[in-house]
This record gives C-alpha cells, sequence and structure tokens, in this order.
C-alpha cells in the first residue's frame, strides 16, 4: 500500500514537470507565431541572396526577426525531447507518440522553411513553389501544435486517473495526492 | 470507490451529460479554428502576397468570416455554459477568448478597410497583426477551457460524487 503511494506520488511528480514543459513548450510556439508575423510582414529575401545551402544558412543570422523566428521554432520543437523522455518514465505512450509526431511535422517545417528562401532568389524566382513552401511550413507548424495539444489530453487523463482512482477511499486525516490540484 | 478530495475541482452543476455535449461543442470548434487557420494561411499566402490585395466580397474572406463567426458562437455558448453552471475557469477561458475574437474581427475588417495588402500601410499591418495574435490568443485560451471540460468529465465518468 505504501509502495503503491509512493508510485502515484512519483507519477504525480513526473506529470507535473510535463505540465511546466509543456507551459514553456506554449509560449515558445506563441513566440514563434509572433516572429512568423514579423517575417511574414516585414522580411522580404535579398535579390543579393544567393541560391545555395551556405547562403540561405546565413541568411537566417541576417534578418533579427527571421533569427527570432527560426531560433523559437527549435526551442518550441526541443521542448518536445524532455517531455518524450518523462513520457516515457511515466509510461505514457501516447504522449511519446505524439510528441514524435509533432517533432516529425517541425522537421518538414524545417526543410520547407528553407525552401521558401531558395525558392525566392533571384537566380531561381519562382514564386509559385515559394508559396506552396511557406503554406506547408505553416500547415504542419499548425499540425504540430495540434499534435501537442492533443497529448495534454492524456495527460490530463492520467493525472485524474492516478488522483481519484489509485488513491482509493480517502481516509479521515489523509491528504490527496500531493502535486497538481487542477491542470 | 470515492475520490480522494475533489477540493479544487470544478465539476459544475451541468451533470455528465451535458458536459459531454458542451466538450464535443469545443472539439467542433476546433475544427473550426483550423479551418479559420487554414482559410487564412490561403488568403495570407496566395490572395495577399506581394502587392495583391483582398476585399471583403472575395470567396476565400466570406469563407473565413464565415468560419470566425462560427468560431464566436461557439465559444461565446462555452463561456455562457461555464458562467451558468458554475465553472469558473471554462468561463473565463472562454470571456478571454470571445474579447480576444472581437477584438481580432475589428482587427481584421481594419486591414481589409485600409487597403486589404501588405503593401496597404502601416495601419493595415496593425489591423493585420491585432487579428493573428489576437486568433492565436483565442485559440489557446479556448484548448485550455477545453482541458478543464474534459478534466470534469473524467472525474465524473471515474468517480461518484453522490
Amino acid at each position: 500500500m505504501v509502495q503503491h503511494a509512493e508510485d502515484s506520488e512519483r507519477q504525480s511528480k513526473t506529470l507535473h514537470r510535463i505540465f511546466v514543459i509543456l507551459y514553456l513548450q506554449f509560449a515558445f510556439y506563441w513566440a514563434t507565431i509572433a516572429a512568423g508575423m514579423l517575417v511574414n510582414y516585414y522580411y522580404a529575401v535579398p535579390s543579393s541572396l544567393q541560391a545555395d545551402f551556405g547562403s540561405i544558412l546565413l541568411q537566417f543570422f541576417a534578418a533579427p526577426s527571421l533569427f527570432a523566428h527560426v531560433t523559437f521554432a527549435v526551442l518550441s520543437s526541443g521542448m518536445s525531447i524532455p517531455v518524450i523522455v518523462l513520457a516515457r518514465r511515466a509510461r505514457l505512450s501516447q504522449v511519446v507518440y505524439l510528441h514524435t509526431g509533432a517533432i516529425t511535422a517541425r522537421m518538414v517545417g524545417f526543410v520547407t522553411g528553407p525552401l521558401f528562401m531558395y525558392y525566392s532568389t533571384s537566380s531561381v524566382a519562382n514564386s509559385e513553389l515559394a508559396n506552396y513552401s511557406t503554406f506547408i511550413m505553416a500547415s504542419v507548424f499548425l499540425t504540430a501544435v495540434i499534435l501537442t495539444f492533443m497529448s495534454r489530453i492524456f495527460i490530463v487523463r492520467e493525472d485524474v486517473r492516478i488522483k481519484y482512482l489509485v488513491a482509493g477511499p480517502s481516509q479521515p486525516g489523509k491528504q490527496p495526492l500531493a502535486g497538481l490540484g487542477s491542470k | 470507490m470515492r475520490p480522494a478530495s475533489l477540493e479544487g475541482e470544478e465539476i459544475g452543476n451541468l451533470g455528465l451529460s451535458g458536459l459531454r455535449l458542451t466538450l464535443k461543442l469545443c472539439y467542433v470548434n476546433f475544427v473550426v479554428y483550423l479551418a479559420i487557420y487554414i482559410t487564412g494561411m490561403y488568403l495570407n499566402i496566395f490572395v495577399t502576397s506581394g502587392v495583391n490585395t483582398v476585399s471583403i466580397g472575395d470567396t476565400s474572406n466570406i469563407v473565413h468570416m464565415l468560419g470566425a463567426t462560427l468560431n464566436f458562437a461557439f465559444t461565446f455558448i462555452v463561456m455562457m455554459v461555464g458562467f451558468i453552471y458554475g465553472m469558473r475557469k471554462v468561463a473565463l477561458f472562454s470571456f478571454g477568448a470571445v474579447v480576444s475574437l472581437v477584438v481580432a474581427t475589428i482587427g481584421g475588417l481594419l486591414f481589409l478597410a485600409t487597403g486589404g495588402g501588405r503593401g496597404s500601410g502601416s495601419l493595415t499591418l496593425v489591423g493585420g497583426w491585432t487579428m493573428s495574435l489576437l486568433f492565436m490568443l483565442a485559440l489557446f485560451l479556448s484548448y485550455y477551457a477545453t482541458l478543464k471540460i474534459m478534466r470534469a468529465v473524467r472525474i465524473l465518468e471515474n468517480v461518484p460524487t453522490r
């Protein structure tokens, strides 16, 4: 019984850590969107940009808005890694799959983003493919957001399970499981 | 099996079937959010790119605005459910989403009224900024309201409270 309570306590703490990381991830998502809008409205691919990998990579450091957008995109994607580690520890396989899916979606975005720049260079100048690249980038970003949103559903379910089912009948003087409260 | 404690939880007094129905409405609302996001991206990337503009009567814009109207209606219903049936956090999150959607709509109308294109001037961009940022804020707030309802459903499903 004591062992069982300790397991639940540990699980509750792991879930609490996942919640904190998810809050951070959502903040980075929002920052990515805000910086993305800055890029969208105020950044134009310079006509001097060469259509090669090195030049496009260096371009990410040339404009502050672009740098911020990419940095926040990397940070928000990176937040899925600790979530996956913790979810594995908490044996939440759905959360692991959803965040793996989110990272995969973001990887597609990390390809189509530079592709947009490639198609926008003066030597290639294919606005249609540039538009499609942007559209795919934004779509996979949304996919990643939806997947991480969904992951929280399973975390809340687990939280309710350990708080109200594993805890068992209430005993006089006994406190509910520590940790989360209402998430 | 009885709960350890329901302290700090917002179950409300709507009942399980009512909460399930509200949760379904929230899911439908997310589909509408998705439709608005996609039509918004389409307008942004394929319609208003470069010097092109969009006007209020364009088909893609009408679809976008219809989606926004549905979005407002669904979020408003969830907000009222929260207020009437004693779910304070659901009500407050949804209220924030409703206010965000209203201001975002004003931003969108400003975008259309001042030119409807990226090159139409700074006021148009302010409209665009307002619309986009507040839309995302509304999405996040609605999401948290949905989580609260989902949590209440899960608790009521697993814990007999009477």
